[in-house]
């Protein structure tokens, strides 16, 4: 009967250990899912709504991304995708800040949820 | 047995909850949306006066307490200078990421989704971003390699947390980020040569987490695994990539961001 209950209680005590030991401290933290696209909604409605809200600046969704060549003497390959703007914002010798948005940019739901 | 059995179960399933909890892409925000914009919108300004086109960005999802020693940051990503174009159909200019993602309900896979820095941010635990800029020229090669679906090309979607940046069993958000940058430098995605070369001139860091932790984590979670380790387990970070890019003279800058630190530019911390 004693043998029983120390067993029990080692198994009860090894998942306890196990539960608590396994490497909880490295957690993922680049999980993606439905919730997550389903919330952007929710997201944009943090941004916009109430005293959360960004003021002075538009939120906007984003729908596609394409990457900005560099020019200056650092040509991008023929049939690259990229997309060149003018000379005097993108060229790799200025000094000046590349130029950026104001809007807040968050993405859009996925394309399962346009159908 | 059948009282035992529920106990695991319901002391599993509370495991899981917590372990949730730290993946911040499905949790709420720890701070107010107008902050974290505020702060996406600074990291955004900060690469843009150094003009960086494409460059490695890190967050922080978990306490820092709570992360082995040697690891600062728990996501890395790309991020690139980009048109964007709205739903209202104009076309801005900013960054967009280009991440690899852990898929919540299936945890030992991932996929390849691009958002923008406030997505990035938004459920972080500390307001804190690493950025790695490598040269201009690397910079070239990395947006040469994205816009020929390169990072697709060198995209395993079995996921593990730990994965051996060695070879190419399993694969994680900053594996895939070493990828990428190797894949463009050496314009291959030939995954035994870049394995070879990352082998060749990569330090990956050591994991300070007891060998019987890693063992129950790998038992108790599909997206620990352990096997693709010989000895040690040696992880990729954003710090080890950092480091990298320094090590052969493709880093142009890196800096470790915090509304502090950009509050007034000059405190960024040089790293």
């Amino acid at each position: 009967m004693f043998k029983q209950k120390l067993k029990h209680t080692l198994v009860v005590s090894t998942t306890i250990m196990a539960i608590q030991m396994a490497p909880q401290s490295f957690a993922s933290d680049n999980a993606s899912n439905a919730s997550y696209h389903a919330s952007q909604g929710s997201k944009y409605s943090a941004l916009t709504i109430g005293d959360s809200a960004v003021a002075g600046a538009h939120v906007s969704t984003a729908v596609i991304a394409i990457p900005l060549a560099i020019s200056g003497g650092l040509a991008m390959s023929a049939g690259s995708a990229s997309v060149s703007i003018a000379e005097s914002m993108m060229n790799a010798t200025s000094n000046k800040p590349l130029p950026i948005c104001e809007e807040v940019v968050i993405a859009g739901p996925p394309p399962s949820e346009s159908l | 047995m059948r009282n035992f059995l529920s106990f695991v179960l319901v002391a599993l399933s509370l495991h899981s909850a917590q372990v949730q909890a730290g993946s911040t892409q499905t949790g709420e925000p720890k701070f107010q949306p107008k902050e974290i914009a505020h702060f996406a919108k600074q990291v955004e300004r900060y690469s843009a006066a150094k003009r960086a086109h494409v460059f490695v960005i890190a967050r922080v999802g978990q306490p820092q307490d709570t992360l082995p020693k040697g690891v600062e940051f728990t996501h890395v990503a790309l991020a690139v200078y980009s048109q964007i174009t709205m739903a209202n159909g104009e076309a801005k200019p900013g960054y967009a990421i280009h991440n690899l993602y852990q898929l919540h309900d299936d945890p030992a896979k991932s996929s390849l989704i691009i958002d923008y820095p406030t997505d990035f941010f938004w459920a972080v635990e500390d307001l804190k971003a690493g950025i790695a800029i490598p040269t201009l020229a690397v910079q070239k090669q990395l947006l040469e390699a994205i816009n020929n679906d390169v990072p697709s090309k060198v995209h395993n979607p079995r996921y593990s947390l730990i994965a051996n940046p060695f070879n190419n069993q399993t694969q994680n958000c900053t594996e895939h980020t070493l990828n990428i940058i190797n894949a463009a430098l050496y314009k291959t995605t030939n995954m035994a040569q870049l394995k070879a070369n990352t082998k060749a001139y990569f330090d990956p860091q050591p994991l300070s987490v007891s060998p019987f932790k890693l063992l129950l984590g790998s038992v108790f979670r599909d997206e620990i695994y352990k096997k693709d380790h010989k000895g040690k387990v040696k992880i990729a970070t954003f710090t080890t990539i950092k480091n990298y890019l320094a090590k052969h003279g493709l880093l142009a800058h890196s800096a470790i961001l915090t509304p502090d630190m950009l509050s007034d530019v000059k405190k960024s911390e040089e790293i």
